[in-house]
């Protein structure tokens, strides 16, 4: 039984939609992490997740509850940590662990104050002396001292030492061997390929990778040809062969290419024109901004069109794309 | 973090855990109130300290604001509750980490109301308990110029107190900021009011006289009545925020298509720099950043400005003077709001930090913030200037119509004041309910200043802005976020001067007020020490002595015919004077003046000399000669007092013997029978050293005197220096005391050497201050000391003022001697 999910999601403000029909699913035991742009949509879903707000349309479901009718069920099985935990500051650090403590069943507060030892963080000091990553850490020893069936984190590492972070990221992959689920989003691409068992990318509202990250880096390919001529014209790759993304640079093309096989590689380098062809196995960062910038330059154009001359758009957007 | 460390917990436990939830909610509400409480008990025990420690009839002003402090405090607790527990927690979005764990709402919600209602009791008892150990029960409604706020039953401002915090609580939740929530509360609050004025325009004659008992009832039974309603609400909002957040309704296309003609395009993204200039960018973001906020607070002041012009124009208004005056304090309570909003929302120091990173010098920030209240506030004062030049209404009004200056003093001073306590207090809900209890402090500090001590306006006003000048100087602190030594030390030295500045004038005017040179104390000082020491301190006074039958007290009655008046009259002239007047032994002891009593036997000698006149025998002679022995007497131990108010009466007794003994026949009888009587009025140079030493010890006991105590007679009397205003007028008694002494030693010299003593003279007129009489026609004029003239001064009239009678003719009557 998934941990989460998502049955066509969909939330819509005035001006944008933050969620296109999203689906998901994410499997007790892994570790998921969210990767998007800002303004992808991430805090919406998570905000959805954690019973805050209402989807215009669809359904989620976590730890086998509903979010919006019951979200006290959901709250008392996730641990949740924001980007900007906002905790009361004039609590000592004891105090907030007392407070909290009384909402969660026991052995909440042993764990919290081992944590918060951990983190050589005195328990009477007051939260709003606290530098930014040590409240980082008071919150983090907060979701996660009822040892909560799913933790969901939003940018979690921001503000903790690189010390701390490798530590905290470990922990996670302890979590999920020990048949908890982290859900997190991050910009920490490099750290979240670490620790991730499932990726999934968020993209103007829609969801376009799901997958499991060996099997999403494995799916990815980028090529480089270099073609006798710039005109050349490269066939057309086969189905499931995508072609994410293309550059051109004098008589050299770079293309990203998702589901490419060693015959589709064989027959694009015997193509004629195709002088010589390379292929390269790319890092989650590269399949991230791969899969992101397709869109760059119609976004660019999109929000320019006063400036732009009708006359010339086809020379913009190429400009834009290339960009 | 290691995972190895994780106890497991049983969720089974949570439905056994209410207690320890409730306990853990209501241990941190406790802890988030607790500063509003202490704030308030703690200003409110400041007003009562000072109130305490003010004499009442000098602080009228500060009385009157204290009167309404036991009902204000709770009051501004109940409206700022709500604010506090909620309005705050959603902005420092300490709310939402709440909500994120596993609480019910009703949870959340109960416990805030729990906590607010248990503080609003313990606010009403604190402020029972100080006002009634101030003795501020004791105060009348009669006597304080908050008389409709008092008019109305405690039992009912209780009640109402309740509602307001339930309505603070509603427009808290439904609102996002809390600046609005505190704006939406208002006209909510007011609800009950409202209903109670349209059930008495209704029910019944609406010109019929409601009393304040009737009206306390009624108004509590419509608040008792919206309990309820006020109260789910609440707690039905509480809840609905507390749930997740219902998606935005966003418009269907069908639905868009017919608007979209009319309506103007969205231009969310500016594509050009719309502003030239700092101050028109700081205008466009103080109005869009709470335009609701500007627009209802400029127009409340706006329309106040109105109102207070037609108080005192519009007759309509009169018989809604008290919802008129209502009004004004809201007004007030507007431009207090608008002083807040300066340094809160956008103008928090940490939105500021935004502008001090682009490099924004911190006066263009400050001026910023405080263009848009600047101008409303202008428009205002213009408007009622404008108002005021306009066609003067209806001129038999008889309600005074406030200055122009005074206005400007009480908007520049509240709204100052709530600036500063915004920059202070960086608490937006603390802010908004201690701003306009510190105003109207600092505006009762200022009316005193001008009601007890004369300053002038146009000084207060310059004082009212010190406020501002503390915000301009701790800008740039502010705007980094360095709220360190600096800052505060700012902020106190402005307090400092806001207390202290409105009251140097009047430092100043004690420091000019005329005194003796201190080398003429210190020669005068021993002399007056040892005629001080000397002095024969057994004063007795004159005894009137009650006749036998009282109608003989009446006989001057109007009521009796003249047959019966002149033998009462007969009866009376018949008596001895020793049956009438008694000057207590010991003969040589000095007597203490007693007006009446002296003017009573000066009247009956004076009918005895004209009975003599008509009769001319020896009988009315030998009684005319006893009285003029018994009162040439009183005259020479009224000499040996060292009271100089006894001197004064002894010159009157003096002059009156001086016009009798013009009579040469009376003159040859005393000659004979009572010589002694001729001596005393010649006594010249005895007269003088009585007078200077009645002057020297009066001046040294009165300087020895405390704050507080007289003796009448001794010390100088507060008629002499009316001019002054009352406030300060008991400080400068004792150097106008050794002034007097000075001029009258002055006097003395110019009149014993023979000088021409007016300027001496009208050196007194001006000490007195009797400059509103011309010098001639005053008591100290020449007119007055004339030995002919028959009326006015020779008696007892002015006998409170020194020296009038010095040196006037009647003084070398009988003797070679002349002036």
């Amino acid at each position: 039984m998934s941990v989460i999910k998502i049955n066509e999601l969909t939330m819509r403000f005035r001006g944008c939609d933050a969620l296109r029909g999203v689906d998901l699913s994410v499997q007790p035991g892994s570790v998921f992490a969210l990767l998007g742009e800002n303004g992808a949509g991430k805090t919406t879903m998570i905000r959805i997740l954690t019973g805050f707000q209402k989807p215009s349309s669809g359904s989620a479901s976590v730890c086998g509850f509903d979010p919006v009718r019951q979200p006290l069920e959901v709250r008392r099985r996730v641990g949740y940590v924001s980007d900007n935990p906002a905790l009361y500051d004039w609590m000592t650090v004891g105090e907030i662990g007392w407070f909290t403590a009384s909402f969660y069943p026991d052995g909440f507060l042993p764990n919290y104050r081992d944590s918060i030892a951990k983190y050589r963080i005195s328990e009477d000091r007051k939260i709003r002396v606290l530098s930014k990553g040590q409240r980082a850490k008071v919150a983090l020893s907060l979701a996660l001292a009822h040892d909560p069936e799913l933790l969901i984190l939003d940018e979690p590492t921001s503000g903790l030492d690189p010390m701390v972070r490798r530590e905290f990221l470990e922990s996670m992959i302890g979590r999920a061997a020990a048949g908890r689920t982290v859900f997190l989003s991050s910009h920490q691409i490099s750290e979240v390929e670490r620790v991730a068992d499932t990726i999934g990318i968020l993209h103007n509202g829609v969801l376009s990778d799901s997958t499991p990250l060996l099997d999403l880096k494995d799916s990815m390919t980028e090529v480089t040809v270099s073609v006798e001529d710039p005109l050349v014209e490269l066939p057309k790759l086969p189905h499931p062969a995508e072609t994410l993304w293309e550059q051109q640079q004098g008589r050299q093309r770079q293309i990203v290419i998702q589901h490419l096989d060693d015959a589709m590689a064989d027959e694009l380098g015997s193509a004629a024109g195709v002088l010589s062809l390379k292929t390269r196995r790319m890092s989650l960062e590269e399949i991230f901004i791969a899969r992101t910038r397709r869109d760059v330059g119609e976004l660019i154009t999109r929000e320019r069109p006063a400036e732009t001359d009708p006359r010339r758009s086809d020379e913009s957007v190429e400009a834009g794309a290339a960009s | 973090m290691s995972n190895t460390a994780v106890t497991p917990t049983r969720l089974d436990d949570f439905p056994a855990r209410g207690a320890v939830i409730w306990r853990a909610l209501l241990w941190k509400e406790i802890r988030q109130i607790k500063p509003l409480v202490w704030m308030l008990v703690g200003i409110s025990a400041l007003i009562f300290v000072i109130i305490a420690a003010t004499r009442r009839e000098l602080n009228i002003t500060l009385q009157a604001v204290g009167t309404i402090i036991p009902l204000v405090m709770p009051a501004l607790f109940a409206a700022g509750c709500g604010a506090i527990l909620v309005g705050q927690e959603k902005e420092t979005r300490t709310l939402t980490w709440l909500s994120s764990l596993p609480l019910p709402p009703k949870y959340i919600v109960t416990t805030k109301l729990v906590v607010a209602v248990g503080g609003l009791l313990i606010m009403w008892c604190a402020s029972i308990l100080l006002g009634s150990l101030v003795g501020l029960a004791e105060t009348t409604a009669s006597t304080t110029a908050f008389a409709t706020l008092q008019s109305i039953h405690p039992a009912t401002w209780f009640v109402h107190s309740i509602y307001v915090l339930l309505c603070g609580f509603y427009t808290s939740w439904r609102s996002r900021a809390a600046f609005p929530a505190l704006l939406g509360m208002i006209p909510l609050a007011a609800v009950p009011f409202t209903l109670a004025q349209l059930w008495f325009a209704v029910s019944g004659d609406p010109y019929r006289y409601v009393d304040s008992l009737e009206r306390s009832r009624v108004i509590a039974v419509l608040t008792l009545i919206a309990l309820p309603v006020i109260g789910w609400l609440t707690f039905r909002m509480g809840q609905l925020r507390l749930r997740p957040v219902a998606p935005e309704k966003v418009r269907r296309d069908a639905d868009s298509q017919a608007l979209d003609a009319w309506r103007p395009p969205d231009r969310l993204v500016p594509t050009e720099q719309p502003f030239r200039h700092f101050t028109s960018a700081f205008l466009w973001q103080a109005i869009h950043g709470a335009r609701l906020t500007v627009v209802a607070l400029g127009g409340t002041v706006i329309i106040g400005a109105v109102v207070l012009w037609s108080i005192a124009h519009v007759p309509a208004i009169g018989r809604w003077g008290d919802t008129a005056m209502g009004f004004i304090g809201l007004s007030l309570l507007a431009v207090s709001w608008m002083g807040v909003s300066a340094f809160t929302g956008d103008g928090a120091s940490s939105r500021l930090k935004f502008l001090a990173d682009r490099g924004v010098r911190p006066t263009q920030a400050w001026l910023g913030r405080h263009l848009v209240a600047s101008c409303v506030i202008s428009c205002a004062l213009l408007l009622y200037v404008a108002l005021q030049l306009g066609p003067r209404g209806d001129t038999n009004i008889r309600v005074p119509e406030p200055s122009f200056l005074l206005v400007t003093l009480c908007v520049v001073t509240v709204y100052g004041t709530s600036q500063w306590v915004s920059q202070v207090l960086p608490m937006l809900a603390a802010s908004a309910l201690v701003a306009p209890v510190l105003s109207a402090m600092t505006l009762a500090w200022l009316s005193a200043a001008r009601g007890q001590y004369g300053v002038s306006l146009g000084w207060l006003v310059m004082c009212g802005t010190i406020p501002w000048f503390a915000t301009w100087l701790c800008m740039p602190s502010y705007m980094d976020g360095r709220r360190r030594w600096k800052f505060w030390s700012g902020s106190l030295l402005a307090a400092t001067a806001l207390i202290a500045l409105p009251f140097v004038p009047v430092a100043i005017q004690i420091r000019q007020f005329p005194r003796m040179a201190s080398s003429q104390v210190r020669n005068l000082a021993p002399e007056a020490r040892r005629l001080s020491r000397d002095a024969d301190d057994r004063a007795v006074s004159i005894m009137f002595e009650p006749l036998d039958s009282p109608s003989l007290n009446d006989w001057m009655n109007a009521e009796l015919d003249g047959t019966e008046s002149a033998k009462r009259m007969k009866r009376r002239l018949s008596l001895d004077p020793s049956d009438i007047v008694d000057l207590p032994a010991p003969p040589n002891a000095p007597l203490r003046a007693d007006v009446n009593a002296a003017s009573i036997a000066i009247d009956l000698a004076t009918l005895s000399h004209l009975d003599w006149q008509v009769t001319r025998d020896a009988d009315t002679m030998s009684r005319v000669v006893d009285w003029v022995e018994l009162i040439s007497e009183m005259a020479s131990r009224l000499r040996r007092s060292i009271r100089w108010l006894d001197q004064e009466v002894a010159d009157r007794i003096e002059i009156w013997l001086t016009q009798v003994l013009a009579d040469d026949d009376i003159r040859q009888a005393l000659a004979t029978e009572e010589p002694m009587v001729l001596e005393r009025l010649r006594n010249f140079e005895g007269r003088q050293t009585a007078r200077r030493r009645a002057i020297l010890v009066s001046w040294m006991r009165d300087s020895e005197l405390e704050w507080d105590e007289t003796i009448h007679g001794v010390s100088p009397l507060e008629f002499w220096f009316r001019d002054i205003p009352q406030g300060y007028r008991r400080s400068i008694m004792k150097q106008g005391m050794g002034a007097v002494t000075s001029a009258l030693l002055a006097l003395l010299e110019s009149g014993n050497s023979g000088e021409d003593t007016t300027p001496a003279r009208r050196r007194l007129n001006e000490l007195i201050h009797l400059q509103s009489i011309d010098f001639d026609l005053g008591p100290y004029g020449d007119r007055n000391r004339s030995i002919t003239r028959r009326q006015s001064y020779r008696r007892f009239e002015n006998i409170a003022i020194p020296g009038i009678q010095w040196f006037g003719a009647w003084e070398y009557a009988f003797q070679e001697r002349q002036p």
